[in-house]
């Protein structure tokens, strides 16, 4: 079983770093099923809503390869610039979100449960960002 | 204001929600299910009645977090404690930061590195083994990731396999993940 980190760090089956990964399928089959229910979910957000805010917070993490798979699946949005910000001021000043950042998503139409998934949403790339960071240095070296 | 601003104390805190959380007489018996699944306390506690309103979203990301937090062998439980417990430290995830650190301490034996740390901050000396993870876990806790080929080298030369620096970088992807739930969507409270 392969997942999104696989493909994008082009991790070929039977190679050491896919030997290292399979000590620990179960991450693999949670990260696939943890990455569908975002996308693939019901939610006030829209499936091009979401890519177009996991596009920017891959973007922040320099993570090119995952920036490009969601830029192909991401549409406009008339609050993007809400969604936006929102998704920089967590990914990269995460100490400083505060009551009034999520009062502003509310007031562009996102619900208690959409709060709920954008928020998935960025934690899940910003993790996906660090695993993809941290199986370069096991690649390289 | 910044979640630094409440400090790190080493104890028991609660936490308090920014949105609107599920009404646990209202729940389904899906996402009563979920939560369950999700951790024993979760009936109880505001962040897990919070996410469960995304109750697939949950599910998974339970099976994730405790996979990677207690799954076998690999790295200690108390390494990856660390790990997480230095990043949560640095991103100023306080609630998150004594949890962890708690749990290092139940497992490892050990409150002096600890108490130092949550008192002020992941360069406070510590033995080089500890030090190697900790300097892995913040740079690579960074965004965008700082951490390089030399700070792998350092957990090597301490005897760490491939195997078990996964499991580090892993224990730091997923409290990037926690982190960024947890003090974004409400705030620590002392009880």
């Amino acid at each position: 079983m392969r997942d999104l980190v696989d493909e994008l760090a082009g991790i070929a089956p039977g190679s050491r770093l896919d030997g290292l990964r399979a000590l620990r399928p179960d991450v693999r089959s949670s990260l696939i099923g943890y990455e569908a229910a975002i996308f693939e979910g019901e939610s006030g957000l829209t499936p091009a809503e979401r890519h177009l805010v996991a596009q920017h917070v891959a973007e922040l993490n320099a993570e090119a390869a995952l920036a490009a798979h969601h830029q192909a699946r991401a549409g406009d949005s008339p609050r993007l610039a809400v969604l936006r910000d929102y998704a920089t001021l967590i990914t990269q000043t995460p100490d400083q979100a505060n009551p009034a950042a999520i009062q502003t998503l509310m007031a562009a139409g996102l619900a208690p449960r959409d709060v709920v998934m954008l928020g998935q949403l960025i934690a899940h790339l910003n993790m996906q960002a660090r695993l993809l960071a941290g199986l370069r240095l096991l690649e390289a070296t | 204001m910044s979640t630094h601003d409440f400090g790190f104390p080493m104890e028991s805190l609660n936490w308090k929600a920014w949105a609107p959380v599920l009404d646990i007489a209202k729940a389904t018996p899906d996402e009563i299910k979920v939560l369950e699944e999700s951790h024993a306390k979760a009936k109880e506690n505001p962040y897990y009645l919070l996410l469960v309103q995304e109750a697939e979203v949950l599910r998974q990301r339970s099976k994730l977090f405790n996979t990677i937090m207690y799954g076998p062998r690999g790295a200690s439980r108390a390494e990856r404690e660390l790990a997480a417990t230095a990043e949560s430290r640095l991103n100023g995830c306080p609630y998150c930061a004594s949890v962890h650190a708690l749990r290092y301490v139940q497992m490892k034996g050990d409150p002096d590195l600890m108490q130092r740390m949550m008192a002020d901050g992941v360069e406070v000396p510590m033995a080089t083994r500890p030090r190697a993870i900790v300097d892995f876990s913040v740079k690579l806790a960074a965004t965008p990731s700082a951490a390089t080929a030399a700070d792998v080298q350092l957990l090597r030369d301490q005897g760490m396999e491939d195997a078990e620096i996964l499991d580090i970088i892993l224990s730091v992807a997923m409290f990037a993940n926690a982190n960024r739930l947890m003090q974004t969507l409400g705030e620590a409270v002392r009880p």
